[in-house]
């Protein structure tokens, strides 16, 4: 008996199966053209699900927030997916994952589903088949899917790209050391957290923080809420305030204008993608190896490398 | 220390580079007139009191526990009538570090652990079981509650079931530990209160005890938690007393406890003793200076009754092997040896059996007759601070405790010792430590004896372990039905509730702790209660 | 990787996740996770070997083992921790095999195909 297809895999995750779903996510974290091929079969499918970004600084209190979201989540949509993604070491390529320690005491059963993914290399804040990952997990039924960032303090915009809210989550004090950051972070965001509320400095953070909202022309009223992830304070009105912006940017079009730009940036991302792997390809092989070497020792120009890439990278596959 | 060739540096356990000899001209300055300074005399280096072990031999005290209360008791007992001189009563961990009665989920699903590392004591009808005809008003007794959510019920329902026995609690010896390094470093639990109510529960027990309890220990930093953690000796040293100062902090900034008397609580520590025992004899030497230095600077306090540190020692549980085990024996004696040429007041050797199970009794039993061959056959008890005016062991005492303050230092840059636990901080330091540790070993830098060097060809299992009792969960679920069904539940309630009321307010815990116990209220109500109130500590793993 | 009971000692777990991360595996921690967290988090997370640190009592870990193997037939399974030597006897005889590491020893589960 052996590996089953990808499309019979696909098929029964479909229709439900868990350890197909997981089964067929390592094998597009893995291949790429595996990643291809389910991109391709889901292709025509709608986006459907609630994707909603989790991002900010390191040790912000991400996981613990989601953990603390999904019993609210869950009575809201049935079920909730969660994608949790980790940096990758440099110089192994190997990670520790650490996201489920504080998850997984859901009690919720098979209403759950997490997933924990390493960033591979990418920067930008997910990993290469996060896009895929969600499209799949739309396409196996899950209505609601949270979508943790690495959170290593650099800007993540390609949350935006995927999520249909952003919820920025930060600590009382990140004005003094995220200094840098600051406008990255509140021009992903759409809801805003103040997680550890009870640590000093958390009214100077609010004010802060909507000093920097004011410059923002969001079209729907942005939110700051205050929570203590760690005792569920302020958790569910953290989560009435997620909805509440859904239904006014719902109201002003907002939601359609994002999935719209989603399911573009997604199309894009499949080319991109191609595109690299073509590149790559050429680069390997002979003929790409001879033009490069040709071009390093100054026999032919860059110019004329890029002509030669063009021509041929289309033939190889 | 590292195994080298000659030409190449070698440096001791806390990375200080050793030379092949040492001369007079290496004593750093600043320490040689301390050099000349008498035992009993500031700054207390050379140890506590001039006349040493020939008028307070060191107190055999040994860790003990397991089973259903009367196993425990029974093992308790076994261990006084072959000389131990004070007394360990450890709790379950499954239910006791996470106050969790028997019947919550977690603990089912692992109902065979129960009982495993120590008694389970879910009310004090448990913990009387437990102390029946323990000498606790003559004998030190350690009430377990390592763990500090743990502490107020262990101290509590110890200190109640003393009362209701008729004992003094004015005059009651002891310590219930509630160490931090352990909590949130060490031994890091499912579910826990944060650091910063675990903070407060502390200064609620040095307070409390400030009042009514003057001969107990109320809380004891244990540096030996962060040491078999990965801390290098000189980082358990600066963790330690970067531990202190946050209680010692509270404390003045409460202001209800004349600091002095905090500081005098708070001077019973604990260390580990490892196996490169001359550094370690050091590190008790260092930390004596460094707690008189610390406690004169930053509080102005130098009444020599406060200023001299207090010392327990456990020998390195993680350096005993799981091959060849009865070489335990000898590493546990030497390590015995580092901490009393450190001039410790306390000691518990770890059984030969550490590395396979809890000890068995008759590991236990030998890690008694280490001590008392110490004690009564090798004259080591003779003279204080033998090793006082070496070259080296001064030399070696003084940049210890120099190292250690650099670590101390780093510790307040990340904010202070609370804040370099909620970080992570410290648990990168010593992970990383325990990795490089663990990379030597594997690599054959450093040998050890039987398990990367001189091996066994034949089976490693010429000792088994001990795995105690296997009906400690059947009798637990009993007695814990039996408690709710006939204490007086109206009682019990309204403890209960008070409890949670003082839990939400500034009030001291204590009181409120301690009439719980009387009613009868179990350990999981309370856990519950914790859990309600302050919710859990944000574990930070690294990744 | 799991913690298979309630005590609180990581040295062991952390030092292997370490090891490993470095090997360039991806190391999904999960804490100290009953069977049936450890069984989600297998299936979920389609993992190619579990880790578990087990003490004491090894009814937990066996326990934690015929579950994941009953879910994930043949996935191979390693695990550590203090393992009083009668224990380690009890797994050799249902197939594990048993090496001795730096300190603590180490076991393999060795499913019947693999």
């Amino acid at each position: 008996m052996g590996e089953p297809t990808t499309q019979t895999l696909l098929k029964s995750a479909v229709e439900g199966e868990r350890s197909s779903l997981a089964r067929l996510l390592s094998k597009i974290e893995r291949d790429s053209k595996v990643e291809n091929e389910i991109r391709t079969s889901l292709a025509g499918g709608q986006a459907t699900s609630l994707v909603i970004g989790i991002t900010g600084p390191p040790g912000a209190g991400k996981s613990t927030l989601i953990s603390a979201l999904l019993s609210h989540t869950t009575a809201s949509y049935e079920k909730t997916a969660v994608l949790a993604v980790d940096p990758s070491s440099p110089f192994s390529g190997g990670a520790l994952l650490g996201d489920r320690v504080r998850m997984q005491s859901h009690g919720l059963g098979d209403r759950v589903f997490i997933r924990s993914m390493a960033s591979r290399g990418e920067s930008g804040g997910l990993a290469r088949a996060t896009s895929t990952a969600i499209q799949l997990l739309e396409a196996c039924g899950w209505p609601l899917i949270l979508l943790e960032t690495l959170g290593i303090g650099q800007v993540e915009l390609e949350v935006m790209d995927l999520a249909t809210v952003v919820t920025v989550i930060l600590n009382p004090g990140w004005g003094d050391t995220f200094q840098a950051n600051k406008a990255g972070l509140t021009e992903a965001g759409d809801v805003f957290v103040i997680n550890k509320a009870d640590k000093d400095g958390a009214q100077q953070t609010r004010a802060d923080l909507q000093d920097s909202l004011s410059l923002m022309h969001s079209p729907v009223p942005i939110q700051i809420f205050d929570t203590i992830a760690v005792k569920q304070d302020g958790v569910e009105s953290l989560w009435q305030g997620i909805k509440d912006y859904l239904k006014d940017a719902q109201a002003v079009g907002l939601i359609e204008q994002k999935l719209l730009s989603r399911r573009r940036r997604l199309l894009m991302r499949i080319l991109q993608r191609d595109f690299d792997d073509r590149i790559s390809a050429y680069w390997r092989s002979d003929r790409g190896g001879n033009q490069v070497l040709s071009t390093l020792a100054g026999d032919l120009t860059i110019e004329a490398l890029r002509n030669d890439l063009f021509a041929h990278m289309t033939k190889l596959d | 220390m590292q195994k080298s060739p000659t030409d190449k540096a070698v440096y001791s356990r806390s990375g200080i580079e050793l030379k092949s000899f040492y001369t007079e001209s290496d004593i750093p300055q600043e320490h040689r007139s301390r050099v000349t300074s008498n035992p009993g005399d500031a700054p207390y280096h050379r140890g506590f009191h001039p006349s040493g072990y020939r008028s307070k031999p060191w107190r055999i005290f040994q860790l003990s526990g397991f089973g259903k209360p009367e196993d425990e008791n029974e093992r308790i007992k076994f261990l006084l009538k072959n000389g131990e001189t004070g007394f360990i009563m450890e709790h379950d961990r499954n239910t006791g570090d996470h106050c969790y009665n028997v019947d919550h989920p977690e603990v089912v699903a692992r109902r065979e652990d129960v009982g495993l590392t120590g008694a389970v004591m879910q009310s004090i009808r448990d913990t009387a079981i437990c102390m029946d005809g323990l000498p606790i008003g003559s004998s030190f007794g350690h009430a377990g509650g390592a763990v500090v959510q743990h502490a107020p019920f262990a101290l509590a329902s110890y200190w109640t079931v003393a009362k209701q026995r008729g004992f003094d609690l004015e005059k009651l010896p002891g310590t219930g530990q509630s160490d931090f390094n352990l909590t949130y470093l060490g031994c890091v639990t499912k579910e826990q209160i944060p650091t910063q109510p675990g903070l407060r529960f502390n200064a609620d027990i040095i307070e409390f005890c400030d009042r009514y309890l003057p001969y107990w220990v109320p809380v004891s930093i244990a540096g030996y938690n962060a040491a078999d953690t990965g801390l290098t000796p000189d980082q358990e040293l600066g963790v330690l007393f970067a531990n202190a100062v946050e209680y010692l902090d509270e404390i003045r900034r409460r202001g209800s406890v004349d600091l002095a008397r905090a500081a005098r609580a708070c001077g019973g520590v604990s260390f580990r003793a490892s196996i490169e025992f001359i550094e370690e004899a050091c590190k008790m030497r260092a930390a004596r200076l460094m707690w008189a230095d610390l406690l004169h600077k930053r509080y102005g306090i130098s009444d020599p009754k406060v200023a001299n540190l207090r010392i327990h020692c456990v020998t390195a549980g993680s350096k005993m092997t799981y091959q060849q085990p009865l070489n335990n024996i000898v590493r546990g004696t030497l390590m015995a040896l580092g901490a009393v040429f450190g001039g410790v007041q306390s000691l518990g050797v770890s059984g030969y059996d550490e590395a396979l199970s809890i000890p068995s009794e008759h590991a236990h039993q030998m890690s008694v007759r280490i001590q008392q061959i110490l004690q009564e056959e090798t004259g080591i008890s003779n003279v204080t601070d033998p090793l006082g005016g070496s070259y080296y062991i001064e030399t070696l005492t003084a940049q210890l405790a120099e190292k250690a303050w650099i670590f101390f230092d780093e510790i307040q840059k990340q904010g202070g010792y609370l804040a370099a636990l909620d970080s992570g901080w410290l648990h990168a330091c010593a992970s990383e430590n325990q990795y490089q540790e663990f990379m030597d070993m594997e690599r054959g830098d450093q040998q050890v004896i039987g398990v990367n060097c001189f091996k066994d060809d034949g089976s490693p299992f010429e000792v088994d372990g001990f795995m105690g009792t296997d009906d400690a969960f059947d009798v637990a679920t009993q007695r814990l039905k039996e408690v709710l069904r006939t204490r007086h539940e109206a009682g019990a309630a309204s403890a209960l509730k008070q409890l949670e009321a003082d839990c939400r307010s500034d009030a001291n815990i204590m009181p409120a702790m301690m009439e719980a116990m009387s009613a009868e209220v179990t350990l999981g109500e309370i856990g519950d209660v914790y859990r309600d109130v302050f919710g859990n500590w944000d574990t930070p793993i690294q990744t | 990787m799991a913690k298979t009971g309630l005590d609180g000692h990581w040295r062991g777990p952390t030092i292997v996740a370490r090891a490993l991360r470095d090997a360039g595996f991806e190391v999904i921690m999960i804490g100290m996770a009953n069977t049936d967290d450890i069984v989600t988090s297998a299936v979920d997370e389609d993992v190619d070997l579990v880790g578990l640190n087990i003490g004491g009592h090894i009814d937990v870990a066996i326990r934690s083992i015929e579950n994941v193997q009953a879910v994930r037939p043949g996935l191979p399974i390693f695990a550590g921790g203090t393992i009083p030597p009668h224990a380690a006897k009890q797994l050799e005889a249902l197939g594990v095999e048993v090496y001795l590491s730096a300190q603590n020893i180490c076991i393999l589960w060795m499913p019947q195909s693999s």
